[in-house]
């Protein structure tokens, strides 16, 4: 069998080693390979060249990579590793390369290696833009607010309207008996009642949350206004699996402030973490909202498991936001940031997280009430 | 046409547990309402039959927890899940389960009873289904090692002659095996011999030959 010919006939770039690590055998593409990249003329067919020496010997950007490609060979000739694989990068000057290395022990009393590498680029590449096209996403997800309401109306309107629906054909159904029951009759239009001021209760509440109004000052429980801004936000949250809890609740603690206008700030908030979470798609879908009361005023965190926010991008953060949302709807953190400090209070994004972002707040504190 | 089925309904928001409740009462069905899937649990023996009419807004247990619940208890009871938006992943989710249904509110009363007269016949075909194939095991498992053998090779298609040239046994002692099968199987015919066969040995802990 011509070994040279099967060899040769390999699309990707094949050395065979022996146990000193020295080249016994390339293949046609490996030569054309190292023609074509203007390396070591001794590489280009390169056969006795002690190829982990020439590994080590490489300097410039190149030599760390190479050093830990000299190192797996090495422990793979010595038997110590079953197989060794590593991807590099390998740029021309005007274009960009990776190869995958990848090394096999032969099975031959004498010992020795085949290495192959395969030019992975093209994947590279395609990981590369798919990369960058989340982070786009996950960014621009975080400038954008709207959908928290629509998910609301959604949801709350859905249970009146179907339950009134289903009391109407109650109704119906009843006066097509022999012999309604006049009493029962009543009982069940008097639910499609209810069930209709239920719905217009939820629109005016949420006419009240979109009005661009005057401040309304006045002392409110900070736990009321969580509670009211969970609650907007939890269809939005349910629809994309993502939970929402409250940890560490202040009870009593009362700040004077238009209550509207703070559970917009928190529903805004929540609505960000929300959206990074979903365009990111991690494990920990989480949103914990906590309260710290100081001695003077209380702080709002509201931290996501989100991808979280680059330092570059933190920087331009209020600014965008400030050009990109001028609705009432999609407030973004510039108007938050207005509306906090309107009250007196502070609102920063905390630049060293672990995990997600981390969004905080203060509020002025007026007394404390003792819980009810 | 349902007197032994019952529509389960768990929704947790009262007026659409009451309002639904009575709907479903007036088109003649016997409804029991359950606040929480747990509740329902609770109360829900595998051998109950009907269908459950799910309807959560914030569930502590997802459509699909319920389905593996219910299955775990050994019921294949049909679901429909009222769902007020069409959040993909969760009606994905509930179909993967074995979900027959899955409608968004609000929705029109003829519609929603329509589907819950669907599902209690499913219910119905499953159970027939389910009842059938526990006597065909119970046959089955009456059949001797040697008559198991002939049945299996009988629905291959084999004739006697075959089977007794194959087995090395006589060809009348072949037709007294396959007259004792068809007998214990209560098979009317080979044509439904093979049926049975295919139910036991497709879905079985029974060695195959």
């Amino acid at each position: 069998m011509d070994q040279q010919a099967i060899l040769d006939a390999l699309p990707a770039e094949v050395v065979v080693l022996n146990r000193t690590g020295h080249i016994v055998a390339v293949n046609e593409a490996w030569r054309r390979f190292a023609k074509e990249n203007g390396g070591n003329p001794a590489l280009s067919d390169g056969l006795g060249l002690d190829y982990v020496a020439a590994c080590r010997g490489l300097q410039g950007k190149d030599a760390a990579e190479a050093g830990a490609i000299a190192d797996g060979l090495v422990a793979l000739l010595s038997g110590r590793l079953p197989d060794f694989v590593r991807e590099y990068p390998c740029h021309a000057p005007d274009s960009q390369h990776w190869f995958a290395l990848r090394a096999a022990p032969l099975h031959d009393p004498a010992g020795g290696a085949v290495v192959v590498h395969l030019d992975i680029t093209e994947r590279k590449l395609a990981e590369q833009a798919l990369q960058q096209a989340r982070s786009q996403a996950a960014q621009a997800a975080r400038f954008n607010a709207v959908g928290v309401l629509a998910s609301a109306l959604i949801h709350e309107l859905s249970q009146p309207l179907s339950a009134a629906g289903f009391y109407s054909g109650t109704a119906v159904s009843l006066l097509e008996q022999a012999e309604p029951d006049p009493e029962q009759l009543s009982r069940v239009i008097h639910g499609v009642e209810e069930q209709i001021q239920r719905a217009a209760t939820i629109l005016q509440r949420l006419r009240e949350f979109l009005r661009r109004r005057e401040m309304r000052m006045r002392p409110v429980a900070i736990d009321e206004v969580v509670a009211h801004a969970m609650e907007l936000a939890q269809g939005f949250a349910a629809d994309r699996a993502v939970q929402i809890s409250y940890l560490l609740p202040a009870p009593g603690a009362v700040v004077m402030a238009d209550a509207v206008q703070i559970a917009q700030v928190l529903v805004n908030l929540v609505a960000n973490g929300i959206q990074a979470i979903d365009s990111a798609e991690p494990t920990r879908r989480k949103i914990d909202i906590r309260v710290d009361p100081r001695p003077r005023e209380i702080e709002v965190s509201v931290v996501d498991t989100g991808p979280g926010l680059s330092a570059e991008l933190q920087t331009q953060l209020f600014d965008i936001l400030a050009m990109a949302n001028g609705s009432g709807l999609g407030m973004g953190l510039a108007i938050s940031r207005d509306i906090v400090e309107a009250h007196g209070g502070k609102l920063w994004v905390d630049p060293d997280v672990i995990e997600g972002a981390s969004v905080h707040f203060t509020l002025p504190l007026t007394q404390t009430r003792e819980p009810e | 046409m349902n007197d032994d089925q019952t529509v389960f309904l768990v929704d947790d928001d009262e007026a659409l547990r009451e309002s639904l409740g009575l709907l479903l009462a007036q088109a003649g069905l016997r409804v029991r309402a359950f606040n929480s899937a747990r509740a329902f649990l609770e109360a829900f023996a595998a051998e109950d039959s009907g269908c459950l009419v799910l309807d959560l807004r914030m569930p502590e247990m997802t459509g699909l927890d319920l389905q593996t619940a219910l299955l775990q208890k050994g019921s294949s009871l049909p679901v429909i899940f009222l769902s007020g938006y069409g959040d993909v992943p969760t009606t994905v989710r509930a179909i993967k389960g074995g979900a027959i249904d899955f409608l968004e509110k609000p929705v029109a009363n003829e519609i929603l009873i329509a589907h819950v007269r669907n599902a209690l016949l499913e219910d119905r075909r499953r159970r027939a289904e389910q009842a059938e194939a526990r006597m065909i095991h119970a046959s089955f498992d009456q059949l001797s090692p040697r008559e198991r053998e002939i049945l299996v090779l009988a629905t291959k298609g084999l004739t006697s002659k075959e089977i007794a040239r194959y087995l090395g046994i006589s060809f009348r002692t072949v037709e007294n095996h396959r007259a004792h099968v068809i007998e214990k199987m209560q098979a009317k015919n080979i044509a439904e011999l093979c049926r049975m066969a295919a139910i036991c040995l497709a879905t079985d802990q029974h060695p195959t030959l």
